[in-house]
């Protein structure tokens, strides 16, 4: 089922111009139908890609 | 002309770098006009250093092959006491007190920086038709656009204005203006480049790299830049080899993978035919050519969209208090970020663990993987669509479809030029290398160089 953008818009982006939420729906829309079968497949265990750079920068002498 | 053969002359004192930044700085005032490919140009500065790199090379000392060569730089790339917009009116009188870590490196390496090249509005899109300084046009067809957002410096490379100009990739941005303009761009391998100093748009999809006139010129570039940095999170500590091939190449012992699925399709056909057309050029060097199946692209693709989208929102959203003082195209993409959940740019990042192990696995089959760099070639400026092969296709998604997805995975990858199309713009493939095979890749590429002369085409400017 297609997302309500409009809804979603309300929520997180207040500010957001009604005309500007309708100008985002359609590119959106696509992309989720992309994007959400993927997401809805990957083991629950997966951690992301990027990296948590514990003391970076307090390293000293560099 | 390459560095290498500019090199020789300074150092054969048969040309002086003053010379050369005087033809070089001639070349950009006869086509501004026409390609609109520097936002700022720095006469003076560049005469003035080029006077000096003459007088310590007549002391003795050379610093490289770049040394008093003319180059420029991307607006991105902050640059001490000179103006770095961004290509955006929130920077248009930003005047910064640092020079990026790629602006310090070149310094050190002896070249000089000619001016600072257009781009995209914050290097947000694909065309380069930014709606504050104008439009970027294609030294090839000025009618086109010159790809981007690295625009500037693919026109102003294109049309041998300098002999490199530093471009910045999040989804494509070096080698989409490489192509388009008959030039060479090398994206690197993650954190084989600092990004100290140049103003983000996404804090895990941005490489910086070089755009160029041959594949060894843009070797020779990356060399100079290359490198760990403290300053930079994402900076890989490994070692930087021996970037430059030699003279002559052999790909003997070389897999090249040729892809079965995704690269080949929707392509415009005179694009598959010049990609293709390498096979039997690389074979004559020595390398098999083999046959490879990637994995799912589409989903890398939306992938790198999705979290493209919510950093680059992020990054940006302080600006979003003055909505008109964004192009539309930019600020339609920022509205976008800011819809998407954050469970989606979570799980993005997930994705994206689970697609680089998958491309991972070609790596037992082929040493590198040969591409199509963009499925057509540039198209007129202002044409949101382009239709390839009879279907219609959003001109941003068709221009990003073989080269987003490498930023996703981290890879290297060089566009460089392997033909003309019957209208006569320029052609690229894509060879793309395993991590921290930059030199690889510019092995291979530099083998069909040396047996062609798709990169000595000139545009009829």
């Amino acid at each position: 089922m297609a997302k309500d953008w409009k809804s979603v818009a309300a929520a997180v982006a207040p500010d957001m111009p009604a005309e500007a939420v309708d100008r985002c729906a359609s590119a959106l829309t696509s992309l989720d139908a992309l994007f959400r079968p993927l997401a809805n497949q990957l083991p629950f265990d997966t951690e992301p890609a990027y990296l948590l750079l514990v003391g970076r920068g307090q390293e000293g002498g560099e | 002309m390459t560095i290498q053969q500019a090199a020789n002359l300074l150092g054969a004192r048969k040309i002086s770098s003053v010379e050369l930044t005087r033809q070089s700085l001639d070349s950009i005032h006869r086509t501004q006009p026409v390609l609109n490919a520097y936002l700022t140009i720095l006469d003076e500065q560049a005469m003035a250093r080029a006077g000096e790199m003459d007088a310590e090379r007549a002391a003795g000392r050379v610093r490289g092959p770049l040394h008093g060569i003319p180059v420029a730089v991307k607006d991105v790339f902050c640059t001490k006491g000179v103006r770095t917009t961004l290509g955006t009116k929130f920077f248009a009188d930003h005047v910064p007190a640092i020079d990026a870590a790629v602006v310090e490196k070149l310094d050190a390496a002896g070249a000089i920086n000619c001016g600072k090249t257009h781009m995209h509005e914050f290097a947000y899109g694909v065309t380069s038709n930014n709606p504050h300084y104008g439009p970027v046009r294609n030294p090839w067809n000025t009618d086109c656009i010159p790809g981007g957002s690295s625009g500037g410096s693919g026109a102003t490379t294109g049309a041998r204005s300098v002999f490199m100009a530093m471009g910045s990739d999040t989804g494509g941005s070096i080698r989409i203006p490489a192509a388009f303009c008959g030039s060479v761009g090398i994206k690197p391998t993650t954190g084989r480049v600092s990004r100290y100093g140049v103003m983000p748009l996404d804090f895990t999809l941005d490489h910086m790299g070089p755009l160029a006139c041959s594949v060894r010129d843009a070797a020779i570039c990356l060399q100079a830049i290359a490198g760990h940095d403290v300053r930079d999170d994402s900076s890989a500590r490994v070692p930087v080899p021996e970037m430059v091939p030699g003279q002559s190449v052999s790909l003997a012992g070389v897999r090249v993978g040729l892809p079965e699925n995704f690269y080949f399709e929707r392509v415009d056909p005179e694009v598959a035919t010049a990609v293709r057309a390498l096979v039997p050029v690389l074979e004559a060097a020595g390398a098999a050519v083999v046959p490879v199946r990637v994995p799912d692209i589409a989903a890398v693709n939306a992938i790198g969209r999705v979290i493209l989208l919510s950093e680059a929102s992020a990054c940006l959203q302080r600006f979003l208090g003055a909505r008109d003082k964004f192009g539309a195209d930019v600020l339609a993409l920022l509205d976008q970020g800011r819809l998407l959940p954050a469970t989606d740019y979570v799980n993005a990042q997930r994705l994206r663990r689970v697609f680089q192990q998958e491309w991972a696995r070609i790596w037992h089959h082929a040493d590198c993987v040969l591409t199509p760099c963009s499925p057509i070639p540039a198209p007129p400026i202002g044409d949101s669509e382009v239709d390839i092969a009879g279907e219609k296709e959003d001109t941003r998604l068709a221009s990003t479809r073989f080269v987003r997805g490498i930023n996703v995975l981290g890879l290297p990858a060089l566009a460089m030029p392997c033909g003309l199309t019957s209208g006569r713009m320029p052609i690229s493939a894509q060879i793309i290398g395993p991590p921290f095979r930059e030199p690889l890749v510019f092995q291979v590429g530099a083998a069909i160089e040396d047996s062609t002369s798709f990169h000595l085409a000139k545009p009829p400017l």
